[in-house]
């Protein structure tokens, strides 16, 4: 599973402008999930591989903080020594759900693009 | 002859004018048409042409019959054939590129049919027609070919109407904005009406039949027509002419003075 930063943050945009800030339209959210998501339950995701996806939309401290405040809060991921975090089976859970909107995205996008080969 | 004959005709040439009208508006209207839509737009203005010069060589066809030139009829129907063959090369075009939007893709397939409209034409040349038969109504040909029948049932027929008829559902299935769902199914509608109408006025069996199907023709060019430029007054019923232009404004209620 490859993490695309652009596409991510093509579909967050969409998100956003249906009123859905948080979740499928917070692009942190999805990329510090999906990062997680892509190293599974058994090994530890370090932080500066989180960062090499977030480094572009966010500064470090935004991340860090998103990290405690929404992954390890929730329970969705757990702090494994310095700097590594290991995506729990909510965490797991919760990836799921961010890729099933990205693939309602992609089938909404499929049908514009339908709609706008037609001539109007 | 007879006064169904010239009916016939006259009926024929309303066909020519509806559709090279609609395929005039669409050719202008490319203006106001997004990039990605242009080669679907150019591949309906050669439908509606090709479907226009098809009934333009019908209605001399049947003043021809009316007229009882017989070679001259004859020599009439082969020319018409030949838009006949490939009015379905533009149609599958269009389906194609809707579906996919690779030009290249859409080009490839449509070949195929051309290749299928070839065949038809091929075996319509070698084999023969026998006729005309010429009743009140029209004028009839009995195709003297099973290939050439064949292909086109199968190839040219059976294919774009699957086609038109799987573009629709895709349509149908979605959700889209009413006003817009409403346009291309109709718009579909009124092509595949055509097509159908058109399969059987190729092989109509009787002057009845013939001048049936082309009726039928009339209406679909008209219904087709009026889904593109729809009268302003039949449209504010229909959605609001609000919401098409995408005016429409929300109030939005004054918080100023309310408590918190």
């Amino acid at each position: 599973m490859d993490v695309d930063v652009e596409f991510e943050k093509e579909v967050a945009d969409f998100y956003q402008s249906m009123g859905i800030t948080t979740g499928p339209g917070d692009l942190q959210y999805r990329l510090i999930l999906l990062v997680l998501a892509k190293n599974g339950e058994d090994e530890v995701t370090r932080f500066s591989e989180i960062r090499d996806y977030t480094d572009k939309i966010a500064d470090r401290g935004s991340i860090g903080s998103k990290l405690k405040t929404v992954f390890q809060l929730e329970g969705l991921a757990i702090k494994v020594g310095h700097g590594g975090y290991k995506i729990t089976h909510k965490g797991l859970l919760a990836a799921d759900f961010i890729m099933s909107t990205s693939a309602y995205y992609k089938k909404i996008r499929s049908v514009e693009h339908i709609i706008e080969r037609i001539p109007a | 002859m007879s006064a169904g004959l010239l009916l016939n005709a006259v009926v024929c040439f309303a066909i020519v004018l509806a559709t090279f009208g609609f395929a005039l508006s669409l050719h202008q209207s490319k203006n106001t048409q997004k990039d990605v839509s242009l080669p679907t737009l150019n591949a309906l203005i050669v439908f509606w042409t090709l479907i226009g010069v098809f009934f333009l060589l019908a209605g001399f066809r049947t003043l021809a019959a009316y007229g009882e030139f017989t070679e001259l009829e004859t020599f009439l129907f082969y020319l018409g054939s030949i838009p006949f063959a490939f009015a379905t090369v533009p149609l599958v075009y269009f389906i194609i590129y809707v579906i996919i939007g690779d030009s290249r893709v859409s080009f490839g397939v449509s070949t195929v049919f051309l290749i299928f409209g070839g065949i038809y034409l091929v075996a319509l040349f070698g084999f023969g027609v026998v006729g005309p038969s010429t009743g009140y109504w029209g004028s009839t040909y009995e195709i003297n070919s099973d290939i050439a029948i064949n292909v086109y049932l199968s190839g040219l027929f059976i294919v774009p109407t699957s086609m038109i008829l799987g573009l629709l559902l895709l349509i149908l299935l979605q959700r889209v904005p009413r006003r817009l769902q409403y346009r291309i199914t109709f718009s579909l509608v009124a092509i595949s009406m055509i097509f159908d109408f058109l399969l059987l006025d190729n092989i109509a069996p009787s002057g009845h039949t013939q001048m049936a199907s082309r009726l039928f023709i009339f209406i679909g060019v008209i219904l087709g027509f009026f889904v593109y430029f729809t009268p302003m007054s039949f449209d504010k019923k229909l959605n609001g002419i609000e919401d098409r232009l995408g005016i429409a404004q929300t109030e939005l209620e004054d918080f100023e003075n309310e408590s918190e």
